[in-house]
């Protein structure tokens, strides 16, 4: 579990983190998402060490977090862009990474093995495809099996098979840990977090499960199809709250939103039905985490 | 401060110099330059010493050791493994002074390597032993603390060359006081010459190994060492 309190982070004059408090669930994929410059890498940098902050405090596991080299083995962090030593063998690297954490080879040994990187051991991390650059920082964040995991931004710049096989390996990885994973690719953020939370301009604007999320910006709202000009007939519904037409290709969509929280699907076909329309497509309209976070991020602009 | 880390990180830096080819082509270039100062007293008037080489050795130094040192935190920070770095549980110290110790292991082999050139000379003649030693050990001493001056210029910047160029500087400086005397108002001259590292390279390449000598390189290390120490504390406040 990771805790912050009030976290300030100031730039000279350009306040980059205004006071964010949130809490990250133990044994759970927790997604820091946010528009370029929104905070996001700063806090990583911050839960991570690497940056002090001007006020506020990070506590992991309920203890304060200090200067103490101790905290450091808590915590496993890929920073932005992937940084690595590109001069250094894999096996080099990963030696030098064990030693740093008073390890030996049989937690290298495992770290190869959950990261596949087998075949390129004897290589210099320099010659690698991103992909497995990506393998390789990621053994080396999970090497000392710490129980905080902090990603910024881990599958950018990957093909979708690369960035599919890394998303597979974080979430086999949150069985017994805590992550952190910063991103801005939304798709991603829906296939592979449990929470979220949505930074913009140093600011938390939304926390929670990513159920109750959507579940809080849902609308009661369908979308109906039907072949050829259809007038809207639908006003004469009871408890409609907004109704957008648009006709398009010899088609006509309604998207059809109610006042209350019920399943109108059942009332929407009958009364269909009983006006005899003919309706191609019909489907209750969900709320994606992009419309979350655009509507979000740009009620704050 | 663990020796433990300091041992795997020095590890590191000597694996990413002896991983890559400027540093040979460096300490080449060093040896070929120190090699031609040696020789040629040898060869034009005769002279079994290393005089001209202490006189020439420590402004070639002002070039090889920031030329050696200038990427060890520069390289760091522009391709951000500072941040895995800053991020393992190493402190800064042990961070600084195992570049510094790594770097100086580089400087302190290249040195050795010149021990060839005064085995030729005992052949030749009776070389004083007492000189010839007290030559490499001022030689050793102008390294080191020059490196250290290295360092810190590379915890200044992100770009290697402002880091080389910053380190030229000052080591020059310290290269320059010395020589400079003579054009200073007298009240001067005493402080130029002992901040100088000309008087203080004199003592120890005529044999004579004065404790004020070796107080004196190890404080300019020392400062060197614990102002980038500082400036890489800072740099993580910001």
């Amino acid at each position: 579990m990771i805790t912050t309190e009030n976290i300030t982070k100031s730039y000279g004059n350009f306040k980059a983190l205004k006071g964010i408090s949130f809490k990250v669930p133990s044994n759970n994929i927790t997604v820091l998402l946010g528009p370029n410059g929104a905070g996001k890498t700063t806090t990583l940098r911050i839960l991570a060490g690497y940056l002090y902050p001007d006020y506020g405090k990070v506590e992991y596991f309920g203890q304060k977090y200090d200067e103490n080299l101790e905290f450091k083995k808590l915590i496993g962090y890929i920073p932005e862009n992937n940084p690595v030593y590109e001069d250094l063998e894999v096996t080099e690297y990963l030696e030098f990474v064990a030693k740093s954490y008073y390890l030996g080879k049989k937690e290298i040994k495992i770290a190869v093995e959950r990261c596949a990187l087998k075949e390129v051991l004897g290589k210099k991390i320099g010659n690698l495809s991103k992909g497995y650059k990506q393998r390789v920082s990621l053994a080396k964040a999970i090497l000392h099996n710490p129980p905080i995991l902090l990603l910024d931004e881990p599958t950018t710049g990957l093909d979708p098979n690369q960035a599919y096989q890394t998303r597979e390996l974080i979430k086999e990885l949150k069985k017994d840990k805590t992550i952190l994973i910063s991103t801005h690719i939304l798709s991603e953020a829906e296939a592979i977090c449990d929470n979220i939370l949505i930074i913009n301009k140093g600011e938390i604007c939304a926390s929670g499960e990513k159920e109750s999320l959507i579940k809080q910006y849902s609308k009661n709202s369908y979308v109906l199809r039907f072949d050829g000009d259809i007038e809207n007939k639908f006003i004469e519904m009871e408890g409609i709250k907004e109704i957008t037409a648009k006709k398009e290709n010899g088609e006509t969509e309604f998207i059809i939103e109610f006042e209350n929280d019920k399943d109108m699907r059942k009332d929407i076909i009958n009364f269909a039905y009983e006006k005899k329309l003919p309706l191609i497509e019909f489907y209750k309209n969900k709320v994606t985490l992009d419309k979350i976070f655009s509507k979000i991020t740009k009620e704050r602009l | 401060m663990r020796a433990e880390n300091i041992k795997t990180l020095v590890s590191k830096e000597l694996k990413h110099y002896l991983n890559t080819p400027p540093s040979y082509v460096l300490a080449s270039v060093f040896l070929l330059l120190c090699g031609y100062f040696f020789a040629q007293p040898l060869f034009l008037i005769n002279q079994a010493n290393l005089n001209s080489l202490t006189d020439i050795a420590p402004l070639i130094l002002t070039f090889f050791a920031p030329a050696l040192s200038m990427k060890l935190i520069a390289e760091e920070k522009k391709t951000q493994t500072i941040e895995i770095l800053l991020t393992m549980p190493f402190s800064e110290e042990e961070i600084i002074i195992s570049k510094f110790i790594s770097a100086s292991l580089i400087m302190i082999t290249t040195i050795f390597l010149m021990f060839i050139y005064s085995i030729t000379l005992y052949f030749l003649s009776k070389p004083d032993t007492g000189h010839i030693l007290g030559s490499y050990l001022s030689l050793l001493f102008t390294a080191v603390c020059f490196l250290s001056i290295g360092v810190f210029s590379s915890t200044l910047s992100s770009s290697q060359i402002n880091a080389f160029i910053s380190g030229f500087a000052i080591s020059f400086f310290f290269y320059l006081c010395g020589k400079v005397t003579f054009f200073l108002p007298l009240y001067l001259q005493e402080a130029a010459n002992y901040i100088g590292i000309d008087s203080h390279i004199s003592n120890m390449a005529r044999g004579v190994i004065d404790f004020r000598d070796i107080i004196y390189f190890s404080s300019i290390s020392f400062i060197f060492i614990y102002l980038s120490i500082n400036k890489l504390k800072n740099m993580r406040v910001r």
